[in-house]
């Protein structure tokens, strides 16, 4: 029973990891608020491509198509009209900017080219479509 | 062997955290590389909007329109040639060749790339990478009115010097390019 002694009066040798806890609890907290932000448009499934690039500049007006073939101007919960798309493409050529077109991999084309109809339509002169970049090689 | 029973007597008061920073540290390593994983883009022409009364100039005699043209079964065609995915990047560089020995009158290198309404929109980005692989000056020009798909024929290609104008497509205009390929 000498033992019990042993056991309160010795060195602990296990570390402690709450401030551990208490920094990766933060730090997981900032990430899992500032992922959505960071991320632009509708969540839609991108393609892959290998000459995918980053472009400097101002930050793009984002149009999404989705899978089931309908157009979001930027995070609206509503599908745009041709109009208002037509009226975004106008000011973000006004002001410089790219339109970017966010398309889902599963959409059909013919759901996109109206949207670059109507970017043509608003006197840009071209477009950006968004994907994910295929690394290596 | 019972001193060890004694040591341990009594309920632990302490809750085993342990799974829990487990899975914390996993999430966090998840989000810290999905973070940087942001959208990359192409850049693409769109036609220039031209008032109607402006739209029929006559092209150039000479001149030569590629047209990269994606059906709804995700095969490509450049003209009128079906091209596989072995030969495409063999072909689109034989293309390339050809406007770029034309670029004095002709501007720049433009590729028109049109898909079916039915195909795939991943088939489409898949066309146009590897337009983008086979040579990085070429300026591709989306077409906003869909073309019917062209007969299959092998005849013309541009070594023998057999490319005609092809589809209807948007003239090319010979100012730099907003969105400039990379």
């Amino acid at each position: 029973m000498g033992m019990d002694v042993g056991t309160r009066s010795g060195v602990r040798s296990d570390i402690n990891i709450t401030p551990l806890v208490d920094v990766v609890l933060v730090l997981l907290i900032i990430f899992m608020v500032i992922t959505p932000m960071l991320q632009r448009g509708k969540s839609v499934e991108l393609p892959k491509a290998k000459h995918a690039v980053s472009k400097e500049g101002p930050e793009p007006a984002f149009v999404s198509v989705t899978k089931d073939g309908l157009v979001y101007l930027e995070q609206d919960k509503t599908p745009a009209s041709d109009q208002q798309l037509i009226e975004a493409m106008k000011q973000a050529g006004a002001e410089g900017k790219r339109v970017m077109i966010k398309a889902d991999t599963e959409t059909e084309y013919g759901k996109v080219r109206p949207v670059m109809n109507l970017a043509s339509k608003a006197k840009l002169k071209g477009v950006s479509l968004a994907a994910e970049e295929i690394k290596g090689k | 062997m019972g001193m060890d029973v004694g040591t341990k007597k009594g309920p632990r008061s302490d809750i085993n955290i342990t799974p829990l920073v487990d899975v914390v540290l996993v999430l966090l390593i998840i989000f810290m590389v999905l973070t940087p994983l942001m959208e990359k883009e192409m850049g693409v022409r769109v036609p220039e909007d031209t008032p109607p009364e402006m739209q029929n100039e006559p092209p150039p005699p000479d001149l030569t329109q590629i047209v990269f043209k994606v059906d709804e079964n995700s095969n490509f065609h450049i003209n009128n040639e079906t091209v596989t995915d072995a030969n495409v990047q063999e072909r689109l560089k034989a293309y390339y060749r050809l406007a770029k020995s034309k670029e004095a009158t002709q501007g720049p290198p433009v590729i028109f790339f049109d898909a079916d309404d039915k195909t795939k929109y991943v088939s489409a980005v898949k066309a146009l990478d590897a337009i983008r692989d086979s040579a990085s000056g070429w300026t591709i020009g989306m077409m906003t009115e869909s073309i019917k798909s062209p007969a299959p024929d092998t005849t013309s290609a541009p070594d023998g010097g057999g490319v005609g104008p092809a589809a209807p497509a948007p003239a090319p205009t010979t100012e730099p390019a907003r969105e400039a390929p990379k």
